[in-house]
């Protein structure tokens, strides 16, 4: 498994957890020191041993909280970093998959932190701890040194044999305790098909089922992988157990070993096994996290869209050169060249599917072309699309944008008619929009829709069936409010009416991959 | 611990085994200091092999003991949780909660994490802990009455007080999260769904850079939270170090030799103590959100009519303060068919809604739900609705759906498109079988042949409600009904009111009108 951080972070990570080692190894020396004179009866100075050992503890304290804090905090920041990735890569096309990105973001990720919080500082501390110690004992007691030396590549060995198996199974299993969860999930969400169908006794019967199964399957997994840790502990316990009676055997019988050896191997030993089992089960946990990164990378390394693709026309409104416009690879714009007038309206009709929305999109910067050139007058382009969304916000917000005061918002709903019925709300324009909630009618909507835009004065307006919700009496009204605003803009509005092109300046059908004139303007 | 009622047996043992575990643990460390000093004062050689021996076994039988101890309380915890996801199913069909949102799931599925914490990480590891305490403070009486006052006092800090004091910036911590998560659900939905506008008033790189700044707020919860473990960190190895001092200070000329015993036993009891302090300060606040799942509601049988009718129903949700629906009168006979038509908005489905409650008909609600499934477990409702896996293929031909067979697996909810949901669900009622149909939009996102297909299917049914933009099969029906703003504004005979040039008829010629 690559450590996905730099070397100039582990280098760093590891002189701080070197550092703090090292005070845990001389706290060790010292605490030796003074229980060697005090079993022993040795000469020592104790109040200053207890304070090299305190100074020496607090050292190694305030070291490796410093390591934890700062790799957790560097780690964090990459988390960040990687959201902040997954944010940029928002797009028009994100709306088609919101749910993968929303899960991306709020639940792979953090799934996935782990891996970068815990999972990377603990190898590199471990791995540091586990060179150190050994490294310590060559110089205290050799013969310790060498059975740890010797036992140790029992540990890793024992996961090669029988750890990397059921590493794999229990993977296995945990993407399989996922798709249960998944079920329940899923079953809770689409809980109203299941009350329709009155199939609540079955749907749960069928829950209860597949937990049991589940339950068993696992323990049988958990099993192997319960067994492996305790073979492992079984080893540690092994390799303490010859170091233990290494040195009973030379306390008693050669004589030829201190009390501070003694005591300092018989401290070291177990740090150095527990920091071997740690990077055995850290290993498990990290390759789970990195599953989940699978999942948000997939979406960074999606190709952001190109917005930046229209250049600069002063002569018309928008000017295509040899434009091919495709869509999920099929073309619906083939080499056609056009151009809209910066006054007046242009009105686009087509067969439904024919291309006509991408077209607008491909205006607005929201939809690369394939080839060929699209040229505009401004990028400041205001935009009725068919689609309803509000977020949350009031009306007096939805309009303005927080660039116009509040007698101009009423100035534009005075055009557009509906400044009375916004009055007749308890808060008028401040009215709250929650939820999508909009105490207003479908036309009212459009019209408000239409406001938004209208407020900017922008030099081109573009719509997509702007009428579509209006009753007779406001479509008249909308019509008037268009044709007095095109005297000074171009206005390009898919139309699916036939009134609307009454007051069309020009009109294209767009069919077949060409965009040709059609009547009557 | 009533939601722990079947796991009981297993609870116990594995408490029992956890202990055990961890004395022995605690114990192989004593019994290795005590060897080293008494080794150095010419004991009987068989006593030192024989302390050497008792460490193996002890070691052993800790191992085996965690073992045990893992498998019951992982069996029990996982039965715990596949209890509580039954229970909360149930719970979760008699109530009219709304769960298809993202964060809602999202919700749930950090609660029953909880859950699953609740039990392997807060509960049984503070108990062991507490356990193992009171045994080591009772032996400590063996040897001085001093001792047992260190013990006790480092105890009562490490247990009681630090989980106390954490408690109240745990749960800080964890709201300050939950709403960090929340703003930043809600404002990740608003953007993705409103990128179209925001990019075309320039607004997008904003309210990007206000989604970025929320995140922030989330890093720096993880921030507090890493700062919260170095503070309790460095507090218990304070105390550590304070009683290895005490220890040495205190009995340094009155038992030399017990001296390395008792320290390498208080620093293995450290490393068993001091992980279980943050889990317990936890402890409150996911226990109250468990028993918000455990409770039992009673179940509110659904009331049956034989007519749908509506009189003078108003309605709006909990959360609004306006009428979703004002003054609504609908009268829906055995064998009648009535379509339900106006604008986005106009409360359509709201009004579905209404006469779903009160009926037993098969329904196309707006949302279509499918679960991760096989094809047929899915159409039959995990078999809830007899149907042969021929009938199946008849049905799915008969749809255009022949790309799929019975045994297919339904992966995710993107597997299928609207199109084909929209289906694929009335495949579903028509296994179901039932002589009504209420339908929300049977025909939306699907082609014009496909559309007139299913039109001819629906009109097979005895009684039909449909809401429905698509007018093209308006004069096929027997009464239309125009929604506005929540209120029925035109309602009445197809033919009849087709006559009347109100807004059905609006409606049906600008439909008709269309280029």
């Amino acid at each position: 498994m690559k450590l996905s951080i730099s070397k100039k972070h582990i280098m760093l990570y590891s002189l701080i957890v070197a550092a703090s080692i090292i005070c845990y190894i001389a706290f060790g020396h010292h605490l030796s020191l003074i229980l060697e004179s005090i079993v022993m009866d040795t000469d020592l100075n104790m109040s200053q041993s207890l304070l090299y050992m305190s100074a020496f503890f607090l050292s190694f304290i305030v070291t490796d909280k410093l390591y934890d804090l700062y790799t957790k905090r560097q780690a964090n920041q990459s988390i960040e970093q990687k959201a902040e990735w997954l944010i940029e890569g928002i797009d028009v096309k994100t709306r088609r998959e919101s749910e993968r990105m929303m899960n991306a973001l709020l639940v792979h990720l953090e799934d996935y932190r782990p891996y970068e919080t815990t999972f990377i500082p603990t190898i590199i501390k471990t791995s540091v701890k586990v060179v150190l110690i050994i490294a310590a004992l060559f110089f205290i007691d050799i013969y310790a040194g060498a059975i740890l030396l010797f036992t140790a590549p029992f540990i890793p060995l024992y996961y090669v044999l029988v750890g990397l198996q059921t590493q794999e199974e229990s993977v296995k299993q945990a993407t399989r305790f996922d798709n249960i969860g998944t079920l329940f999930l899923n079953l809770i969400r689409g809980k109203d098909t299941v009350k329709n169908t009155d199939s609540k006794q079955t749907v749960t019967k069928r829950l209860e089922e597949d937990n049991e199964g589940f339950v068993k399957e696992t323990m049988h997994i958990l099993k192997y992988a319960f067994q492996s840790t305790m073979m492992l502990e079984f080893i540690t316990i092994l390799g303490i157990g010859l170091v233990a009676l290494e040195i009973a055997l030379r306390i008693i019988i050669f004589e030829n070993i201190s009390f501070y050896t003694a005591f300092f191997v018989l401290l070291l030993a177990p740090e150095f096994y527990n920091a071997l089992k740690v990077l055995g089960t850290e290993f498990h946990n990290g390759k789970l996290a990195l599953g989940s990164y699978d999942r948000v990378q997939a979406l960074i390394q999606q190709p952001k869209m190109n917005t930046a693709y229209r250049g600069q026309t002063t002569e018309e409104a928008v000017r295509g050169h040899n434009l091919t416009i495709s869509h999920d690879d099929k073309i619906l714009l083939n080499e056609a060249d056009f151009s809209f007038k910066k006054i007046g309206l242009t009105a686009i009709t087509g067969e439904s599917g024919a291309g006509k929305t991408t077209l607008l999109r491909s205006i607005l910067g929201l939809h690369e072309p394939k080839s060929g050139q699209l040229e505009v007058l401004t990028t400041d382009i205001g935009y009725v699309s068919d689609q309803v969304y509000f977020s949350d916000t009031t009306i007096y917000e939805y309009v303005s944008a927080g660039s116009h005061d509040a007698s101009k918002v009423k100035q534009i709903l005075e055009d557009l008619n509906l400044a009375d019925s916004i009055d007749n709300l308890e808060k008028g324009i401040h009215t709250p929009i929650v939820n999508h909630d909009i105490p207003l009618s479908g036309g009212e909507i459009v019209r408000l829709k239409m406001a938004r835009v209208l407020i900017e004065r922008p030099a081109i307006i573009i719509m997509d069936e702007p009428t579509e919700f209006l009753d007779a009496k406001t479509e008249q009204l909308v019509m008037k409010y268009l044709s007095e605003l095109k005297q000074d803009a171009a206005i390009i509005a898919v139309i699916h009416r036939r009134q609307l092109l009454s007051i069309a300046d020009d009109h294209y059908v767009l069919s077949d991959g060409g965009l040709k004139r059609g009547e009557p303007a | 611990m009533s939601y722990l009622k079947g796991e009981k047996m297993h609870i116990f043992y594995s408490i029992l085994l956890g202990i055990a575990g961890g004395l022995v643990g605690v114990s192989i460390f004593g019994l290795s200091g005590y060897m080293i000093s008494l080794s150095f004062f010419e004991p009987p050689f068989f006593l030192i092999i024989l302390i050497i021996a008792v460490i193996k076994m002890f070691g052993l039988t800790k191992g085996t003991a965690k073992y045990l101890e893992r498998l019951l309380s992982h069996d029990a915890t996982f039965k715990m949780i596949g209890r509580l996801r039954a229970s909360y199913f149930k719970q979760s069909v008699n109530n009219d909660e709304e769960t298809h949102s993202v964060r809602y799931i999202q919700k749930l599925t950090s609660y029953f994490d909880d859950i699953e914490d609740y039990y392997i990480r807060i509960v049984y590891p503070y108990i062991v802990a507490v356990f193992i305490s009171l045994i080591l403070t009772i032996l400590s009486l063996l040897i001085d009455p001093k001792l047992l006052l260190i013990i006790l006092t480092a105890v009562f800090i490490l247990l009681v007080v630090m989980p106390l004091i954490i408690s109240s910036r745990s749960k800080t911590l964890y709201d300050e999260r939950t709403e960090a998560e929340d703003q930043l659900f809600t404002g990740l939905y608003h953007y993705i769904q409103d990128f179209t506008n925001l990019f075309t008033v320039k607004k997008d790189s904003e309210i990007s850079a206000n989604i970025k700044d929320t995140y922030k707020k989330v890093t720096g919860n993880e921030q507090k939270e890493a700062l919260l473990d170095a503070i309790i960190d460095t507090v218990s190895l304070l105390i550590q170090l304070g009683v290895i001092v005490l220890v040495i200070v205190l009995f340094e000329n009155d038992y030399p030799l017990l001296i390395p015993m008792i320290i390498l036993l208080m620093m293995s009891f450290f490393e068993l103590a001091v992980p279980v302090i943050k889990p317990a300060s936890q402890y409150k606040a996911v226990k109250a959100r468990i028993e918000a799942v455990s409770e039992d509601s009673s179940e509110a049988p659904k009331k049956v009519q034989d007519k749908l009718s509506l009189s003078g129903m108003n309605f709006r949700y909990p959360s609004t303060k306006r009428d979703v629906l004002t003054n609504v009168n609908i009268d829906i006979k055995t064998g009648e068919k009535h379509a339900v038509i106006g604008s986005s908005g106009s409360g359509k489905t709201t009004l579905l809604n209404q006469l779903i409650k009160q009926s037993d008909a098969g329904i196309m609600p707006q949302h279509l739900d499918f679960y991760n499934a096989t094809v047929k477990e899915n159409v039959t409702m995990f078999n809830h609705f007899k149907a042969e896996d021929s009938r199946i293929k008849t049905l799915l031909e008969q749809f255009e759906l022949e790309h799929f067979s019975p045994d297919d697996y339904i992966t995710s909810s993107e597997y299928l498109s609207l199109g084909e949901k929209k289906r694929m669900h009335l495949i579903r009622m028509y296994i179901e079988d039932k002589n009504t149909w209420i339908l929300d939009e049977p025909t939306a996102s699907l082609n014009v042949r496909l559309r007139d297909k299913i039109w001819a299917e629906i009109f097979k049914k005895e009684t039909v409600i449909t809401a429905t933009h698509d007018l093209s099969h308006l004069e096929s029906f027997d009464y239309v009904h125009y929604l506005e703003g929540g209120t029925i504004t035109e309602s009445g005979p197809v033919d009849q009111v087709l006559k009347n040039k109100g807004p059905v008829h609006e409606a049906y010629q600008r439909y008709n009108d269309a280029l």
